[in-house]
């Protein structure tokens, strides 16, 4: 994995970190095609408002304090009909033209864009953007499932992170069989609702290579708070030598406490919620977890992804992440989950 | 001036005094039985007051848990449930109540109206307010509050994501402030129509009483749409009948739907009247008419019109096509300009002042409004723009953008209020020194702590997160908004501290600043001692000598001439006198009725069904035994109101207050039927597989809904028929309760006839979408037949105890009236449920 | 007491004021729900007839509703007539009202323009994201 990505993301998980990640998650930082048309929409409209703002202060100003004369130029009801009529109108017609103008812009695929599940759930797009790449997030309480549909009809599991080719339009297709969820990666787009009985279709274009964090953005109950994860843009070579490794199964352990961690994953029942590809753990409640030691973080963005986060997530993962549907592990002694924690940590 | 006085003055000796004790104040803990509207207005007030306290210490909790992150001061579940409360509250509990409650304050004070047209129908609402709004926050103390935001989507909000009664005590809290806010529309609809003084025809209305009246006619079309839904939640919460479960049909967005179409009108339902409040101080404060008069009227009226356009605005992130969403955007910059308009009206209002403009607590309030509503308006410009809201929605940049409309646009100006109006309920003024301290710490406050959240928003930070990690650049402005929030409170705090020292019930100093309209004539527990007649907007300033002659009983209704409570109806456009209502006074059955309506559906939220109910009868046979001393009938004549007019001290007809009032409540249950209409298409459109004939059974021969038209028809005929054979005063005839019998039997056999229709089929509503959108219908029509029938009854019983005869026939009148509605309702309902699936199979 | 303030004159004299905003919530109405149906349907063949379809719903509708509009701004006495909310026309009152009915004709003009223009620069149906 790349080193500088893993640092980035580290530094955005851990607590300790100073301002070098300030605007990871910002809007005003955009690095994906809608969210730079959008920045400088609102670049445009703020500078706007901003002196919309400005005048009726001066206004209010003049009519507390000016000069009797200047005050009885205010003082009547064709300031009222000017400022208050003619103006509006023609500003908001020109920002409304704007905003449609904007919005044009967004992708025009259309077929699944909204509607319901019901008929042809997994019928493709009739024109997918780009090379024909397909990533299915699903919402769940509280991280996402991440479905990665291939060109050529591939499909694998991931979970709370996407990669993405820069420069190449990603259609992502959002959906929920549970609660209403948000999907939103500020730096790459907008935010679109994921809601059970629907699917949406989001349209990613990353602009330049690096790791941005998204968070749900509808409340969801529960641990609505602690359900982000981590979008890492990667130039096209990287992103398709990525592709091929991480849709192939999981590395099989050749050293000792890994060995004896996957022992225990099997044993324990891991597996009845968790898949681990090229083993018997098929589980589809939880996580796919065959490259989880991989990904940038744990729990959904919540946890740097290192062998004592995974310790800390088995046993006491209702303190980390209050209401998870994941039972706490609190049967494991410490040097079972060592072990455990070295396997998981292991399946890069 | 030689102005012809209506009265010769001075006036008959023990008229005053008979004015006084009819409108006695009852003493001591009877006060919870009285009805007079400067009485349970404090009340009112007060108790919204109290609620905006209680949700704003929650908010302070709230910050303190944000101020840093990482931190868990406050673990998840209590966060969940306190900013479902604090929105909850502050929305039903305190923002909606405390603008009727100033309409019931202060409308029949602005009108010179002796009190509201339904006294004792506000002492109710109030008083199942204050109960149920109580409880429903006391929940928060003990894990039993709600955790599913505001706006409660499902199916965060099914049982199965929200098992426990939480999510229910927020339906019950809804539901007692849907009540409330629909008695207070028809009671404002009516007494802004009907009983303004003489010659104040429709454009010498004060600016507030337009504001309230569309206040009000907002109320009337967008309460339904939230009664409707919450219905329905409820219903699937209880009996699983899958209205917003995609998997069964249903779906999730028809509660958006519903709630936004209700929930952004709501937001101008709060800023409307406050408008109206801003637009009565400015000129006063000016000691000049407000310029622009009639385009704040036209903003008014349109702002209450396009906020019902703007619904789909909240669900911008939905995945709906994006034409649509354009139609909404266009409409949401429709609505900014009727702000626009209002915004330089007050501007050119204050700078055509003769001296400068006077600056003084309630002026500063008024200022801190203009400047923090402008920047809420500007920023409501951007989140109308679409792509924007995709990237702004559900952050912080909205939370600081609807906390600088709604405590910009409600709370400023509120508290101008209480400082501009204190007269009217104490008997000192508030502090001018701790109030200027009070406005500079609250304006302080407010922008440290919600300016900042733009920009956090901006960064990335969503809503409704109980805490957030640390490095993602929000701590800094997290910590400033905690500040910010905290000098926010000691501006209130402070306030508080003001209310304890100088608040004292009473009547407070005679026109302290100069204002020119009636709520400043001199008045005691009778309101104004004679009704003025008007000939401006102004009265008090421009004609000379009217505070001195109303209060010497020159104008009209110097006394109590039928003996009891009255006020004069006037014509609702020109406000001509038409007749004397009488009114009821103190008494304890709306406040019994109040504590066990609340008792009813407490008791039905924690499943204690048959307690429930029992509360539920007694609630109901209160408001029987409120309602059977009303209806008075003509047996007092005509009385003489000076100026040589003699007018009916009784009304039946259209021209009744009454009648009006019963029409408001069919364009309620008008608009909630059109709801359900609209949800009905709404689930076909999304899901035509489960709907008759393909998806589900077949539906009933059409015999079924022949035999219910024809049993529906035949009802009306019947009670028309008894109309017509109603006795003359003082008889009895047994064809009036055998036809009115005979009536609601047909209506209560169309009902069943209806629901064996569909039952036969092996339809039941809690198969799929399309069997719960059947059994709905059933629903709407049984609950309006349920009423019919408790009125039937009671018109029964009024007519053999001989208070109900030719023409002494209101509650006739008003169960006609509901019952031809019932019909013709029902009818629609069976051409919609019958004739639909066949039209489009 | 003035003859015709019975409650149906009232009504016709509420209306008259209303025109305005009341062709606009129509308008509103009948662009989305037809727009927000259409797009909906998922017969087979029918996606490719929607957007047409709607785009001439929209204009059929707009052209209409602005013309109503500039008409009742334009001939505020014949459209009372109309409404028979004529006996409400004379004096002060009568010119307040008909100025009121103008000027919400005229804003809600400018939101009917708007939301009729939308559907020249969006495609029907596409979510555009």
């Amino acid at each position: 994995m790349n080193a500088r990505v893993r640092c980035f993301a580290l530094c955005a998980v851990a607590p300790v970190l100073a301002a070098g990640c300030a605007g990871v998650q910002s809007a005003l930082a955009p690095s994906g095609a809608e969210a730079e048309r959008i920045g400088l929409l609102f670049q445009a409209v703020t500078i706007f408002c901003a002196l919309v703002f400005a005048g009726v202060i001066a206004a209010i100003a003049v009519a507390l304090l000016g000069r009797r004369s200047w005050r009885e130029k205010l003082s009547g009801e064709a300031l009222v009909i000017r400022a208050g009529i003619f103006f509006p109108v023609t500003a908001l017609s020109v920002l409304l033209g704007y905003g449609l103008y904007v919005m044009s812009l967004g992708s025009n695929a259309q077929a699944g864009s909204g509607l319901r599940l019901s008929t042809d759930a997994d019928a493709p797009l009739e024109h997918p953007p780009g090379s024909g790449l397909r990533i299915a997030v699903t919402g769940e309480r509280w991280w996402w499932r991440v479905e990665y549909v291939t060109p050529d009809g591939r499909r694998f599991a991931s979970a709370n992170e996407l990669r993405l080719p820069v420069g190449e339009p990603v259609a992502v297709e959002l959906m929920s069989d549970n609660v209403i969820h948000s999907f939103w990666a500020p730096r790459l787009a907008g935010k679109l609702d994921m809601i059970p009985g629907r699917v949406n279709t989001l349209t990613l274009t990353a602009t330049e290579a690096g790791v941005s964090r998204g968070q749900c953005a509808e409340y969801c109950g529960g641990a609505h708070a602690l359900m982000a994860f981590y979008v890492v843009a990667m130039p096209p070579e990287e992103f398709s030598a990525w592709l091929a490794r991480a849709s192939g199964p999981a590395v099989m352990p050749d050293e000792r406490p890994a060995i004896d961690g996957q022992a225990l994953f099997m044993t324990y029942g891991c597996g009845g919620c968790h898949t681990v590809r090229g083993t018997a753990a098929r589980g589809t409640i939880g996580p796919d977890l065959t490259h989880v030691g991989s990904r940038l973080s744990l729990g959904a963005g919540i946890l740097p992804n290192d062998a004592q986060a995974f310790a800390r997530w088995i046993r006491d993962n209702q303190h980390v992440k209050p209401e998870n549907l994941m039972p706490p592990f609190e049967i494991f002694d410490h040097a079972q989950l060592a072990d455990l924690a070295a396997y998981l940590d292991h399946l890069e | 001036m030689a102005q012809e006085l209506p009265n010769p003055i001075p006036r008959p000796e023990g008229e005053l005094e008979e004015l006084q004790r009819v409108w006695a104040t009852p003493k001591g803990w009877r006060l919870a039985s009285a009805v007079n509207n400067t009485v349970i207005g404090l009340f009112y007030i007060g108790a919204a007051f109290g609620f905006f306290i209680v949700a704003g210490l929650l908010a302070l909790l709230m910050r303190t848990q944000l101020a840093v992150g990482g931190n868990d001061f406050i673990g998840q579940e209590l966060y969940n449930q306190m900013f479902t409360v604090h929105g909850t509250t502050m929305m039903f509990l305190f923002a909606v109540p405390a603008v009727e409650a100033l309409g019931v304050m202060l409308l029949p004070q602005m009108l010179a109206a002796r009190d509201l047209p339904f006294p004792r129908l506000s002492a109710f609402a109030i008083w199942a307010y204050v109960i149920g709004g109580t409880v429903f926050v006391t929940t928060i103390l003990y894990d039993l509050a709600p955790a599913g935001g505001w706006f409660m989507y499902p199916p965060l909000t099914l049982k199965e994501f929200s098992p426990g009664n939480n999510a229910d005590f927020w339906l019950l809290g809804i539901g007692f402030i849907e009540i409330s806010a629909i008695a207070g529309a028809i009671e404002i609809v009516v007494g802004t129509l009907r009983t303004r003084p003489p010659g104040m025809s429709l454009m010498r209305m004060p600016i507030f009483a337009w504001a309230m009246l569309i206040f009000a006619a907002m109320i009337m079309f967008a309460f339904p749409a939230v009664i409707l839904a919450t219905m329905m939640l409820e219903i699937e919460r209880s009996f699983g009948w899958p209205f917003f479960t995609a998997a069964l049909g249903g779906d999730p967005l028809l509660w958006q739907h519903l709630f936004w179409f209700f929930g952004h009108p709501e937001v101008y339902i709060i800023f409307l009247p406050a408008a109206g409040l801003v637009s009565m101080i400015v000129p006063t404060m000016a000691q000049k008419p407000l310029i622009g008069y009639r385009l704040i009227v036209v903003a008014l009226i349109a702002t209450g019109f396009f906020s019902f356009g703007l619904w789909v605005h909240h669900m911008f992130t939905t995945g709906i096509p994006g034409l649509s969403l354009a139609f909404f955007s266009a409409a949401s910059m429709a609505v900014a300009v009727p702000s626009g308009i209002q915004v330089f009206s007050w501007i050119a209002t204050m700078a055509s002042s003769r001296e400068r403009f006077r600056i003084n607590t309630p002026s500063l309030f008024i200022l801190g409004f203009l400047v923090i509503f402008t920047i809420g308006g500007l920023t409501g410009v951007m989140v109308a723009m679409v792509p924007i809201d995709f990237q702004v929605h559900d952050t912080y940049f909205v939370v600081a953008h609807f906390h600088y409309v709604l405590v910009g646009g409600m709370v400023f100006p509120l508290f101008a209020t209480f400082y501009y109006w204190a007269p009217m309920g104490s008997r000192n003024m508030l502090s001018e020194r701790l109030g200027r301290w009070v406005f500079w710490l609250m304006f302080a406050g407010f922008n440290i702590a919600f300016l900042p959240m733009h920009l956090t928003g901006l960064l990335g930070m969503p809503r409704r997160v109980w805490t957030y990690p640390s490095g993602l650049g929000w701590d800094a402005l997290n910590m400033t908004s905690t500040v910010g929030a905290y000098v926010l409170g000691a501006g209130v705090l402070l306030f508080v501290i003001d209310i304890f020292v100088r608040f004292r019930p009473g009547q407070g100093p005679n026109n302290p600043w100069g204002a020119g309209t009636l709520e400043w004539l001199p008045s005691d527990v009778y309101s104004t001692r004679s009704i003025p007649l008007v000939t401006s907007r102004e009265p008090l300033w421009d004609q000379p000598n009217l505070a001195e002659d109303v209060k010497a009983g020159g104008y009209y209704l110097p006394g109590a001439p039928t003996g009891g409570r009255e006020t004069l109806v006037t014509s609702p456009i020109d406000a001509r006198p038409q007749y004397v209502i009488q009114m009821p006074g103190a008494g304890w059955p709306p406040f019994l009725a109040a504590v066990f309506t609340a008792a009813a559906f407490l008791l039905l939220t924690v499943k204690v069904v048959v307690p429930a109910i029992v509360s539920a009868v007694l609630a109901i046979l209160f408001c029987l035994v409120w309602t059977w001393s009303l209806d008075p009938g003509p047996g007092k004549g005509e009385v003489d109101i000076g100026g040589g007019i003699r007018v009916p001290t009784y009304m039946t007809g259209p021209r009744s207050h009454s009648w009006w009032a019963v029409v408001v409540l069919m364009f309620v249950a008008g608009s909630l039927y059109l709801a359900y209409v609209f949800s009905y298409l709404f689930l076909w459109t999304v899901s035509p597989e489960v709907w008759a004939p393909a998806g589900s059974p077949a539906l009933p021969d059409v015999g079924w809904p022949a035999a219910s038209a024809a049993l529906l028809l035949a009802g009306s005929a019947l009670l028309y028929g008894a109309r017509r054979v109603l006795p003359p005063p003082g008889r009895f005839r047994l064809a009036v309760p055998v036809l009115v019998l005979l009536a609601l039997a047909c209506l209560a056999a169309a009902l069943g006839s209806e629901i064996a229709g569909h039952w036969r089929t092996g339809l039941t509503p809690s198969s799929n979408a399309y069997g719960a959108s059947v059994y709905m219908a059933i629903v709407l029509f049984g609950q309006l037949a349920f009423a019919v029938v408790i009125l039937g009854g009671y018109v029964i019983a009024r007519h053999v105890r001989g208070r109900l005869d030719r023409e002494r026939r209101v509650s006739f009148d008003n169960l006609a009236l509901l019952f031809h509605y019932t019909v013709a309702q029902s009818l629609f309902g069976l051409l919609l449920v019958h004739g639909f699936p066949r039209l489009v199979a | 007491m003035q003859a015709g303030e019975d409650p149906g004159s009232v009504a016709s004299a509420l209306i008259y004021l209303l025109i305005g905003p009341l062709v606009w919530a129509g308008h509103l109405f009948l662009v989305y729900a037809p727009q927000s149906a259409l797009c909906a349907f998922r017969i087979t063949g029918f996606a490719s007839i929607a957007p047409r379809l709607i785009e001439a719903v929209v204009v059929a509708v707009t052209v209409p509703a602005a013309v109503a509009l500039l008409l009742a701004i334009g001939r505020p006495r014949q459209t009372a007539r109309l409404f028979r909310a004529a006996g409400f026309l004379d004096g002060e009152n009568g010119r307040f009202m008909v100025s009121v009915m103008r000027l919400l004709a005229a804003l809600s003009f400018a939101g009917v323009l708007w939301a009729g223009a939308t559907v020249l620069l969006l495609p029907a149906c596409p979510q555009l994201r």
